[in-house]
């Protein structure tokens, strides 16, 4: 059995380390980098990346605190894998990691596979998820890895369908919950994922690709910068607004 | 779908002509009725008692004359934009002036099949989903020249069914559709770009987005042929690229794979 690091102080690496322990492994939990993960073989490195310079540096650090053989499970939002590991020691026994859980689903994790990389610290990293009978699927390091390339288009068209007067936002939303199963309607789901957060991801999706159906439709941005300060936050689809 | 829509008023307790084009035809929308209806009951979810009951109110006829006394006329006539207005032309002859005329399409412009009739305001689009008498979801389509007063009977006539109708524009795939087609492509598109695999997207779209079934899964169900024609329907309309069915879907069905009917589509099902 082997040793499993998990680097990061959120609720996220408590929760990943508890699972980890619950399932018998031993787990060595760290905020940064440090002398304790040098038993590791497998290390999950869970800090945000919006920084993309902490994170590489970050990287660099565990690259030197970890045995030369161990496999990193970096997670990653809105940084490509090979880049941040590009050059570095650890670049081929890197694997980055998205999670995706989105109305009502039980969650899957997006494994990005660096460019050019073997194939094997993959396999690794997802026979552990699977230990945990986490849901993963293998992508391509790209923009939008795979899941958000899908979906923020089929978004994006809902909430300009709404703009352009197609139906209301309550009618909109039940067409998809009733006529296609889905749990929560396009509208609410951005809802829920919060209108600023959801414009920006678009937005950096459509500036990385150049590809419109990314680009997040301008009524965001006006009900956005129409909201006043002290207001709740404005929602596409006032009918579930109580439920989020 | 016509079969499931009248199913919908006769369980609910309306009197219900089913006509078809011959008695062959029409006698095989009855049996396949009853079959529907005997499944439910071997599910436990109607008596047989009920199940004949809704059976004793359907009356096939093959004579568009026979529909004279009907107060609503329901198409679910091939997706033939000449053969609908044909038929609701020849109806105009048939039923009185106040008679609804609704049109089940789902790619059609309500407006131009509307144009087929001398009284355009009482023709409304009720899209109904598939199976009908099971999904609740029933999208009211005004036309161009649909009468306010037709909108709300049709809307209190399918609530009265136990429907959810919502109100969608006259654009081409109304809402369910003009969402998912394109979706349905991009995750086509993603596997021909050797992205991932059938089972692997499917597990990730239910486990990620919340679907209740893989992408591939349900084309496999629709039929690759039925998703081209769509998708061909709404591109040609719309002009939109998402809506262009992949190359992929073309050789899959040249190839046979056109899904569960075949016993080969993205899934093999021997």
């Amino acid at each position: 059995m082997h040793d499993i690091g998990v680097v990061g102080t959120d609720e996220m690496a408590a929760e990943l380390a508890d699972q980890l322990a619950a399932h018998g492994r031993k787990v060595v939990t760290a905020a940064g980098p440090g002398p304790s993960l040098a038993g590791c073989d497998f290390v999950f490195e869970l800090s945000d990346d919006t920084g993309r310079q902490a994170k590489r540096s970050m990287l660099e650090a565990l690259s030197g605190a970890i045995s030369p053989t161990a496999v990193i499970a970096v997670a990653v939002d809105r940084t490509s894998v090979t880049d941040l590991s590009a050059g570095l020691d650890v670049a081929n026994r890197i694997v980055g990691m998205h999670w995706v859980r989105r109305a009502g689903g039980g969650g899957v994790v997006e494994l990005v596979r660096v460019e050019h990389g073997a194939g094997e610290p993959l396999a690794a990293v997802r026979a552990v998820l699977d230990e945990l009978e986490i849901d993963t699927i293998e992508v391509n390091d790209r923009p939008g890895l795979l899941l958000d390339t899908l979906h923020l288009p089929l978004l994006n068209q809902a909430i300009q369908a709404l703009d352009d007067g197609l139906a209301t936002a309550e009618d909109l939303d039940l067409a998809a919950e009733l006529g296609l199963g889905h749990a929560v309607g396009p509208l609410a789901a951005v809802d829920r994922w919060g209108l600023g957060s959801y414009a920006e991801r678009a937005s950096a999706l459509f500036e990385e690709t150049g590809d419109a159906w990314f680009a997040p439709p301008p009524v965001l941005r006006r009900l956005l910068q129409t909201a006043r300060t002290g207001a709740p936050s404005p929602a596409l689809n006032e009918g579930t607004k109580h439920e989020l | 779908m016509g079969q499931g829509i009248a199913l919908c008023f006769a369980q609910a307790g309306h009197d219900v002509l089913l006509r078809d084009v011959s008695n062959e035809r029409v006698d095989a929308g009855l049996a396949g009725m009853r079959q529907f209806l005997e499944r439910g009951v071997a599910r436990g979810a109607l008596s047989a008692d009920d199940a004949e009951r809704v059976i004793a109110r359907i009356k096939p006829v093959t004579e568009l004359a026979a529909l004279a006394p009907c107060d609503v006329v329901v198409e679910a006539i091939p997706e033939d934009l000449d053969l609908k207005q044909a038929l609701f032309a020849a109806l105009d002859d048939v039923c009185a002036p106040t008679t609804l005329f609704h049109t089940n399409t789902s790619t059609l412009s309500v407006a131009s099949i509307a144009a087929g009739s001398r009284h355009p305001g009482r023709v409304a689009g009720t899209h109904f989903c598939n199976p009908a008498p099971l999904m609740r979801l029933v999208e009211v389509v005004p036309g161009l020249r649909t009468d306010p007063a037709t909108v709300e009977r049709t809307t209190g006539l399918l609530r009265g069914l136990g429907k959810t109708p919502v109100l969608a524009r006259d654009t081409p795939g109304f809402i369910v559709n003009f969402l998912w087609v394109p979706f349905e492509n991009d995750c086509i598109r993603a596997l021909e770009a050797g992205r991932s695999t059938p089972s692997e997207m499917d597990r990730a779209i239910k486990a990620g987005l919340g679907f209740p079934m893989g992408t591939f899964r349900l084309l496999d169900i629709v039929g690759l042929d039925v998703h081209r024609a769509v998708s061909l329907s709404l591109y040609d309309q719309l002009h939109d690229p998402r809506f262009a069915p992949p190359p992929l879907v073309d050789r899959m069905i040249s190839a046979g794979q056109l899904g569960r009917k075949s016993g080969e589509g993205f899934y093999s099902y021997a």
